[in-house]
């Protein structure tokens, strides 16, 4: 009786039944139990539950149960898929359909492999923009410090004043490690063999540290070490920049060779590090050591004690603790550098990583906001690809209805319907993969003016493969299983017997919605692009103020006296004319500016404010064809006495009319100024920012640039421009002539709108193309399944234009219902869009009409053919077709 | 392929011998208990099923699912039964052995039990 109380393990049964699915069933399970209840006889129920564990688990991968499997699985309802000898078939129909209907195939493919193109490209950009500087160790407690001024609002550099750094690194003990350093922008030469090897600057990837850089920079060392930036007169050279001067030699026999840098700073090398594979900005060739600066003539141009100064060659970074919050310690710092300067400076901290995105002007948002567009683009143009897709092959798969009817009949279960049509669309998908990928690199190649630069794109890197395995088969199940779901649930019954059962016609379909969709997307693309048009139209025509054609810039060096400037402008002044060269600070319109604050003193009380500053000689205005509305111009003098001031300036002290401020005065850096004129208001930043006050003066101490206008085009004068640079040279032999026309810069500065509307425009032709292809298909469809009605109403006297119009109408239908759908949402996000610009185009109806007459247009044009094909058909052939 | 057939281990040639001995009541514990009683030796439970089930695959035996019954909490056995092919195959082992025997000369005998 006792036994009777006892059973066999329930856990293992259960693990014996998942394992062996349905095929092992009852018999071995009974066996099983059978065994267990004479073996208690025997032993104790212990043993006897032992055992049966035992027999159960000798069963995995038990030839038995894989037989049993394999039997199992050649029965057509059986539930596994995974039977070559089917996918084998599959595939081998999957190619003879693709072969039968080649249109279809071709207008799947070609948009398939749009859609896919453009996904891997965005892929391979954002990929590439978040790889920056993600290789450094605890990389997320490291930070670049930001100095504001908050004397000086809006005074802000992503750099440190020369003092902070060795400042904070005496005074400060809370960070796990400090870094400071100097870019330095020189030409180098060696000695080898003999000769003098002369190597222009490089940009930015020289600069002048110690030992505390390799405490937050990672690098592995081939030669020497880092206690050579502890020595004056030493440089640690990068392995690739050994090689450009020495040659490939081992780079211990680098060590203690001459580089020297602008022909009279002889540095010994005392290092050598590897290079980084990984993308970085902050890319590192040449380290000079710190003590140079005090050992050369260095010390004149790094002014190593000036707290006044904020250049963006010197930069200081910290690691801070890992209980440590940024933002406390920003404050502390903040407060050690009080105690030493009367300036008020404020630092923020920057994260490593981040700096990628963090560059100079560019705000992150708007970065970040280009790539979410960018993807949203790329996924749409997908989307609509798939939408072809899933259209043409619901559309045909009524001509293959019969096949479905017999395989069911034969005894093909639902999944292994499901199954095939999957893989037609995977073989599809697999396909257009396979293009786009050859694709991809002459596109980025195409592309690469709008591309950030070094972008590669390697077909087996792992990101790489995981996406394009990611996209397959997400494009095969998108695409794919909305048909294979339709197709496999005709019922042969009906299919069998009438052709047309699966037809329909009339009414709401899913097919027609995806049709809408795809032009409401295409037309929202042509709105968009027709009102980014007009506003960079707007952007490039508009009144500026000012007059930058053909004129072109050049810096001369911050640390040389005002005076050379003088010189080289008075030689250039006599090949050029007089009125045609200015000496100035920043131009009117360009990234950078000059903001200081000022009092207005009048008789009613003073007035603070902020004004930007241009500085210029006397031609600064007449020169840049800024125009005059009261007063006079500015004199030449020795001492700064008079400044002219804007429309805005005028407004924002509370004046009405300009002629109301001339003769009045205005205290700027403590210097009494009186203002002899009014210019009209001119753009000196984005059309995305509001004019703001500014004062133009004869700031000597600013003017280190100078702006030369030519007559006719810049690039017809090159024989002046040469002469520009001879006497450049002549006046400062170490420095580089790099001119730049104003114009471009202008341009540089809606980089970002210049952008988006390339890609707006590339996005509205892809869509465009795409969807028609994808109508194109359709109508041919709608043309091919109405043969025979077509036929019948021509026999009875319809005329061809009548019947083009009865089969072009469904379509204008569509497009009708996309237009009042996409025209609201395209004319909502323009305005928001418009809203950033305080200097915009007025959305008008027009834009959106124009759309909609293209979208319009196009559609038609595209049906048409098919229409007017069908209907040009010979009536009794097409009564004859079945 | 007869031979292929034919070819069947000492094992094999035990259970097909056993299935055929136990007609009508050959099912997995039944084997597995007369193969213990009349050999001496025990075999796992899946060594049983993977012989059962190869000798299935070469037609020597084959199998049917039995009646439902209240033994076994009303699961069915499968039942075991040789073929025809099966028992030709253990027929011919058996000539062959015995032919192989008679010309065994007495002495080799004799020399292999000393």
């Amino acid at each position: 009786m006792k036994k009777e109380q006892h059973h066999p393990p329930q856990l293992a049964k259960r693990i014996f039944r998942w394992y062996s699915g349905h095929v092992a069933g009852e018999d071995l399970e009974g066996d099983l139990d059978e065994h267990f209840y004479l073996n208690l006889q025997a032993m104790s129920p212990r043993r006897a539950r032992w055992r049966y564990w035992r027999q159960m688990l000798s069963l995995f991968g038990s030839y038995v149960i894989r037989r049993r499997k394999e039997n199992a699985s050649l029965h057509p309802h059986s539930d596994n898929l995974i039977n070559f000898n089917m996918i084998r078939n599959y595939l081998l129909i999957a190619l003879r359909v693709m072969a039968r209907n080649r249109v279809y195939t071709v207008i799947n493919v070609l948009g398939l492999t749009l859609g896919l193109s453009a996904c891997i490209i965005v892929f391979i950009v954002i990929n590439h923009e978040f790889s920056f500087d993600r290789f450094h160790a605890d990389r997320d407690r490291i930070f670049r410090l930001k100095t504001s001024d908050e004397a000086h609002p809006g005074w802000t550099c992503t750099c440190t004043p020369p003092p902070v750094y060795p400042t904070l690194r005496d005074d400060y003990a809370g960070s796990e490690a400090m870094a400071g350093y100097h870019h330095f922008d020189a030409k180098s030469s060696v000695i080898e063999g003999g000769h003098v090897k002369q190597f222009d600057r490089s940009n930015g990837n020289i600069i002048i540290t110690n030992t505390d850089y390799f405490n937050i920079f990672q690098y592995q060392w081939l030669a020497g070490s880092k206690e050579a930036l502890s020595k004056p007169m030493q440089v640690v050279l990068s392995e690739s920049r050994a090689r450009t001067y020495f040659g490939s030699i081992e780079p211990s026999l680098v060590l203690g060779k001459v580089v020297t840098y602008n022909d009279s700073l002889p540095l010994t090398v005392g290092g050598i590090v590897k290079d980084w594979k990984e993308n970085s900005d902050f890319v590192r060739t040449e380290f000079i050591s710190f003590g140079t600066i005090e050992h050369s003539f260095l010390r004149k141009t790094f002014e190593l004690d000036n707290w006044g100064i904020m250049v963006h060659s010197s930069q200081s970074f910290i690691k801070i603790k890992k209980s440590d919050n940024k933002d406390q310690i920003a404050s502390k710092l903040a407060a050690i550098i009080g105690k030493k300067t009367k300036e008020k400076y404020v630092f923020r901290l920057e994260e490593l990583s981040r700096l990628h995105f963090l560059q100079e002007d560019e705000n992150e948002s708007t970065i970040m906001s280009v790539f979410y567009l960018v993807s949203a683009l790329a996924i749409f143009i997908l989307l609509i690809a798939a939408i072809n897709f899933i259209n043409l092959s619901t559309a045909q798969s009524i001509n293959r209805s019969r096949e479905i009817g017999i395989r069911k009949v034969i005894g093909s279960g639902r999944r292994q319907i499901i199954l095939q049509f999957l893989s037609e669309t995977f073989v599809l998908a697999l396909i257009a993969l396979l293009l786009s990928m050859a694709l991809v690199r002459p596109l980025l190649f195409a592309l690469q003016n709008y591309l950030p630069k070094g972008i590669a794109f390697n077909p087996i890197a792992t990101d790489n493969l995981v996406f394009f395995v990611c996209l397959l088969f997400g494009v095969s199940i998108l695409a794919g299983l909305y048909p294979a779901l339709f197709t496999s649930a005709y019922q042969p019954a009906s299919n069998l017997s009438s052709r047309n059962a699966a037809a329909g016609r009339g009414g709401f379909s899913l097919r027609r919605v995806l049709v809408v969709f795809q032009f409401t997307v295409s037309l929202f693309f042509i709105s968009v692009t027709l009102v980014i048009n007009s506003q960079m139209d707007y952007i490039k025509t508009k009144d500026r103020g000012f007059n930058t054609e053909n004129v072109l810039t050049f810096r001369t060096n911050f640390a040389s006296p005002v005076s050379k400037v003088k010189t080289l402008v008075d030689r250039i002044r006599l090949f050029v004319g007089d009125d045609h060269v200015t000496m100035q600070g920043f131009s009117p319109m360009g990234f950078a500016m000059l903001t200081n604050s000022f009092e207005f003193i009048s008789n009613k009380g003073t007035i603070k404010g902020n004004t930007s500053i241009k500085a210029g000689d006397e031609r600064y205005i007449s020169m840049y064809q800024i125009r005059l509305i009261a007063g006079r111009n500015y004199q030449s003098a020795d001492s700064l006495k008079e400044a002219v001031v804007n429309e805005a300036f005028v407004k924002s002290i509370g004046l009405d009319h300009p002629d109301q401020i001339i003769g009045e005065h205005v205290i700027i850096n403590g210097k009494r100024l009186s203002i002899c004129g009014v210019v009209r208001d001119f753009h000196q930043q984005s059309f995305r920012n509001a004019i703001s006050p500014c004062l133009i003066a004869d700031f000597k101490q600013e003017e280190h640039a100078v702006a030369i206008r030519f007559d006719g085009m810049v690039s017809d004068n090159t024989l002046t421009i040469l002469k520009i640079e001879a006497a450049f040279k002549e006046v400062y032999p170490d420095e580089t002539f790099s001119p730049h026309l104003i114009e471009e810069e202008i341009q540089w500065m809606h980089g970002i709108e210049e952008r988006i509307f390339q890609v707006s425009r590339v996005a509205m032709a892809v869509t465009i193309f795409i969807s028609c292809i994808g109508v194109f298909g359709l109508a041919m469809f709608t043309a091919m399944r109405r043969t025979r009605e077509i036929g019948i109403r021509k026999v009875l006297g319809a005329s061809v234009w009548r019947i083009v119009q009865m089969l072009n109408i469904e379509f204008v239908v569509l497009v009708g219902i996309s237009i009042i759908i996409a025209t609201p949402l395209a004319w909502f996000t323009m305005h928001s869009a418009l809203n950033k610009y305080t200097y915009r185009i007025e959305l008008s109806w027009w834009y959106f009409t124009t759309g909609a007459l293209i979208a319009l247009l196009t559609a038609l044009a595209t049906v048409s053919y098919q229409s007017w094909k069908a209907a040009n058909g010979d009536p009794v052939k097409a009564l004859r077709t079945e | 392929m007869s031979s292929k057939r034919n070819s069947i281990g000492e094992f094999e040639e035990i259970i097909l011998i056993i299935t055929a001995s136990l007609a009508g009541e050959a099912y997995g514990v039944t084997i597995t208990r007369e193969l213990e009683k009349k050999t001496g030796r025990s075999a796992g439970f899946n060594t049983v099923h993977t012989t059962l089930q190869r000798l299935e695959d070469k037609g020597l035996i084959r199998s049917e699912m039995g009646g439902a019954t209240t033994e076994r909490g009303g699961r069915r056995k499968r039942y075991f039964a040789i073929t025809a092919l099966g028992s030709r195959t253990i027929r011919e082992l058996k000539e062959l052995r015995e032919r192989l025997w008679k010309e065994l000369p007495a002495k080799v005998l004799g020399i292999s039990r000393g």
